[in-house]
């Protein structure tokens, strides 16, 4: 409720000005003490609403873990065709959501974020264990698909990690027809830096393209190139 | 850089809401609200008021004026109009000399002085006790005089300022001033209870004329005569007290130019005033040099800063985006492929302590409101008000200090101060 004013006013003349210039030091440690009250809750609710998303992506990054190991066995035990159950489809739609979820968490809290690094470790690897299953199920299938895997660095030393980053998600957007797996050359864990040697990666952005590593940015035209092993539809006919 | 956004908010925020939080306890201190309004002296004891419409050029709107000053609710024979015309050009003197019969006096100065000169004309030509100025396009409520007269009672108090308020805002400049102004209403009645500074209203002040008597007139070369003089009432401990049920309406700046020129103009006028009156820093004039001065300077600090970073980080997004559009040969297919996910709202401290700023914000917009018995709709204009005002009111605190450091002058009427 809202003190109802007084319209009478009396007491206005009992004021004098020695009492107006009092310093208020009560008044002002008051405000403090409820200052500093309502900034602790702030932080604690935000530090509390902040794990509830890391929990969730926790969650998420499980159930991945969990479809791509079942697909992994059913692959193994599949009396009828097992090549029927190689579909990339919905694997991308979920390693992209984490992945920009990701990408939305370390423009909150930060690349450093101990939470956000974890959790980055833990879809890497889930990233190598699907692009090695698919890799081999493709190969063994038969099946015309490309796996794309794309090293960046966001610590301040890649310059144009930025936009190749943006130009791999455009062509892959605008043409579906490969799988891309990012990889942050700044975590460490022995499976990436095993990755990295694997594929010579020495500097970023490096892309790596059936076995095959680019290294520096790669332009639109060029990455269709790579990937597909023809120039954009469209383009060859007006260049003739 | 993301540390230093968080160490800023943080900052912005702490010091936010200790403000609001020291502006509702100080609101709603008891002793404060028993001392809200005056008593309406009796009608033997209401004081001579002169009242001084000075007018540059304001045909348009004076008739009106001088007919809302006509109609106060206040004795006739306890009032006297006056209108200096302050070297208008247009027909601003033929205006007010056609009222000579409703007793409105009219004088001129014969060349464009200033508002400061043309007030000190009215109050050599006063007779009155209090002086009350009224801005040729500005209007005063019917008991305005009656209810601000009362403070008078308590000797110190020196000035009566009222709520400056923007009426029937129209176009997005109107309806920022209008929360502008209406915000000022809650600061002028708390820093008048911590006895600070109530930057007194400049479109219209009840004055006691004794104070220009012993401690003289309105500046006269400056930009901000009604700073510089809510100033010298503070330096020499005074009482100005704020009326803040009392509203005076003007129709404020009507484009972006004008104002911003008038706020680099308001701006510059307080920094000069504040070097006349720098001796308010020190400790013993008390809760002014404590705590109000130390508080607004480093709420424009902050607010310049915040300002400087969002336009760095804004150009580096835009620049980003466009080089992002010209690598993929300028493809506008992809931007209507929004797939919006919730997860993406950041729900960290970073987001809920500005939230709990605006919500604050928020109360203390409704209590000017309710308690300056305003009835006009606030909801868009404090929406236009919270996403752009911090960011005008620091790019024109901006340009006040490089005139300011640059010595450069500002052109106000035919003078350049």
């Amino acid at each position: 409720m809202i003190p109802k004013i007084s319209t009478e006013g009396k007491e206005n003349n009992e004021r004098n000005s020695t009492v107006r210039k009092n310093i208020q030091w009560a008044r002002y440690m008051i405000a403090l003490v409820i200052t500093i009250f309502i900034f602790i809750m702030g932080l604690y609710v935000g530090g509390y609403s902040t794990n509830l998303k890391f929990e969730s992506l926790y969650d998420l990054q499980n159930k991945i873990r969990s479809e791509t190991m079942g697909t992994e066995l059913q692959y193994l035990i599949a009396g009828d065709d097992p090549c029927t159950l190689v579909n990339m489809d919905l694997f991308t739609e979920e390693i992209n959501k984490i992945g920009s979820r990701l990408t939305d968490m370390e423009s909150q809290l930060g690349v450093d974020n101990k939470g956000v690094v974890s959790l980055k470790e833990y879809y890497h690897l889930l990233e190598i264990r699907h692009f090695l299953f698919m890799k081999k199920a493709l190969q063994e299938c038969k099946k015309k698909y490309g796996l794309v895997l794309y090293f960046y660095s966001n610590a301040g030393d890649c310059s144009d990690c930025k936009e190749q980053g943006y130009v791999l998600s455009y062509v892959n957007k605008k043409y579906p027809v490969f799988g891309t797996y990012s990889f942050d050359i700044n975590i460490d864990n022995p499976a990436i830096r095993t990755l990295k040697r694997y594929y010579n990666i020495t500097a970023v952005p490096s892309i790596v393209v059936n076995d095959r590593t680019y290294t520096g940015f790669q332009a639109r035209d060029d990455l269709y190139r790579e990937i597909l092993g023809k120039d954009i539809p469209g383009r060859a006919e007006a260049k003739a | 850089m993301l540390m230093f956004r968080t160490l800023l908010v943080y900052i912005i925020c702490f010091f936010g809401i200790y403000a609001a939080v020291l502006f509702f306890i100080s609101f709603f201190d008891n002793k404060n609200m028993k001392t809200f309004n005056a008593s309406r002296p009796e009608y033997e004891k209401l004081p001579l008021i002169s009242l001084i419409i000075p007018v540059f050029n304001g045909e348009k709107a004076l008739r009106k004026t001088i007919l809302n000053a006509l109609h106060l609710e206040y004795p006739k024979d306890k009032i006297e109009i006056i209108v200096v015309d302050d070297g208008s050009t247009d027909k601003s003197y033929k205006i007010a000399e056609s009222f000579a019969k409703q007793g409105i006096k009219a004088c001129r100065l014969g060349e464009n002085l200033g508002k400061g000169a043309a007030l000190n004309l009215g109050i050599k030509r006063s007779s009155g006790q209090l002086i009350a100025n009224l801005d040729a396009d500005s209007f005063l409520d019917r008991d305005a005089l009656l209810k601000m007269a009362g403070f008078f009672e308590n000797p110190h108090v020196m000035a009566v300022t009222p709520s400056v308020k923007i009426w029937g805002p129209k176009n997005i400049v109107q309806k920022i001033q209008f929360v502008e102004f209406l915000s000022t209403a809650i600061v002028r009645k708390v820093f008048s209870y911590l006895g600070g500074v109530p930057i007194i209203s400049g479109a219209s002040t009840l004055f006691r004329k004794d104070f220009f008597e012993k401690h003289g007139g309105f500046l006269e070369n400056t930009l901000t005569e009604d700073v510089e003089m809510s100033l010298r009432i503070e330096n020499k401990g005074y009482i100005t007290e704020s009326a803040m049920d009392v509203s005076v309406y003007t129709c404020g700046a009507l484009t972006f130019r004008i104002f911003f020129s008038q706020r680099l103009r308001w701006f510059k006028g307080l920094i000069d005033s504040l070097m006349i009156h720098r001796d308010l820093f020190r400790p013993s004039k008390g809760n002014v040099a404590v705590m109000i001065l130390p508080l607004s300077l480093l709420a424009i600090v902050l607010a310049m800063t915040a300002t400087a970073y969002a336009l760095v980080k804004f150009t580096q997004i835009a620049a980003q985006n466009f080089i992002n559009f010209y690598l993929v040969g300028f493809d506008m297919s992809q931007w209507f492929d929004i797939n919006f996910d919730v997860y993406s709202i950041d729900v960290g401290a970073t987001m809920i302590l500005p939230l709990v700023l605006i919500l604050f914000s928020i109360i203390l917009i409704y209590l000017c409101r309710k308690y300056s018995n305003e009835r006009q709709r606030i909801v868009e204009p404090y929406l236009l008000f919270i996403l752009s005002y911090w960011l005008i009111a620091a790019m024109c605190w901006a340009s006040a200090l490089i005139y300011k450091i640059a010595g450069k002058k500002i052109r106000w009427g035919n003078r350049h101060i």
